[in-house]
């Protein structure tokens, strides 16, 4: 099989993988953007990025390490080990906390 | 040369010495079996040399290509966990196309669950369709880890079928189960390993002076 087949594959594993901690990450930002909004009676932006970048790997540690370890045995076989997913979780973190710190 | 060549594997957890320069090495078409008593290291040598658990020090050669990073290795090798570990949420369907396995769809224990996910099946169909598909995966070497946990005695027979078919094809395959009875059936080597350190024997009986069967 080529080799794009198996990096298609390998990205499809990782949205699996990874979409369960944006989804609940996105919502966890939606509530501290609100909660921020009636405190403080503003709409910040980066009140939300930085949220995510906090929140996700805690979603991470919660869904996976916590949750069911188990399943980075499913992602191993289709090429994506334990390290590499942390790497990219806090990856994206970090550079939306950058891009965020940055731009603002 | 064709070959999984595991050698000085050396692993501790804290203090306790867990694996003491473990050799073990299988060829296509080999079955090799592992017995040992709980504890012992069965899986932690698993992980290790599926590259899922680091070492203190693990040489892993595959058909002459030494693996020295470990996220290498899961193109070379698949690896069935103890216990079930496919996602819950996925369908079989979804697992089929992931994991390349397309010619599988028309298999009699796919066909009709093919649109169920693995929450929605048993756990010992479940438990099947993981050993069907990992030992059809591309890789050459397969490791598996209590495959007979939780299966009925008729798939047990079953999946003796599938994996003596998957050697038949030029699979080598390393496999570890309490259930020793079915895993002498079809170990074409077998090693016991206690304490750390792993031994090939031959006359079942030795198990017994080893202190694994009462």
């Amino acid at each position: 099989m080529p080799k794009n087949y198996f990096c298609v594959i390998k990205i499809r594993a990782w949205w699996l993988f990874y979409g369960k901690i944006f989804w609940y990450s996105l919502l966890l930002c939606g509530v501290a953007g609100i909660a921020a909004g009636t405190l403080f009676s503003t709409f910040d932006p980066d009140t939300v990025g930085i949220s995510y970048a906090f929140f996700s790997p805690f979603m991470h540690l919660y869904f996976y390490e916590l949750g069911k370890p188990r399943e980075y045995y499913f992602y191993a076989n289709l090429g994506l080990i334990r390290p590499h997913l942390w790497l990219i979780t806090g990856g994206i973190a970090l550079l939306l906390f950058s891009l965020i710190a940055i731009l603002s | 040369m064709k070959q999984l060549h595991v050698d000085s594997v050396v692993k501790h957890f804290f203090t306790t010495k867990v694996l003491s320069d473990v050799y073990l090495s299988c060829s296509p078409g080999e079955i090799t079996g592992i017995f040992g008593r709980n504890g012992s290291g069965k899986s932690t040598l698993l992980k290790i040399i599926f590259g899922s658990m680091p070492a203190d020090h693990a040489y892993v050669k595959i058909d002459g290509k030494v693996y020295t990073r470990r996220s290498e290795r899961p193109s070379r090798i698949a690896y069935l966990y103890q216990d079930s570990f496919i996602p819950d949420h996925l369908e079989v369907k979804t697992v089929l196309n992931l994991m390349g396995l397309h010619h599988l769809k028309d298999h009699p224990a796919v066909k009709s669950i093919l649109r169920s996910t693995f929450a929605s099946i048993s756990g010992g169909e479940a438990r099947y369709l993981e050993i069907l598909f990992i030992l059809n995966r591309p890789a050459p070497y397969i490791l598996l880890d209590e495959p007979f946990n939780g299966l009925s005695p008729i798939l047990k027979d079953e999946v003796k079928e599938l994996i003596r078919s998957a050697a038949e094809k030029g699979k080598g395959i390393i496999l570890t189960d309490h259930d020793y009875r079915n895993v002498l059936d079809i170990a074409t080597h077998k090693y016991s390993m206690r304490d750390g350190v792993l031994k090939p024997f031959k006359d079942p009986e030795e198990l017994r002076l080893l202190g694994y069967l009462p």
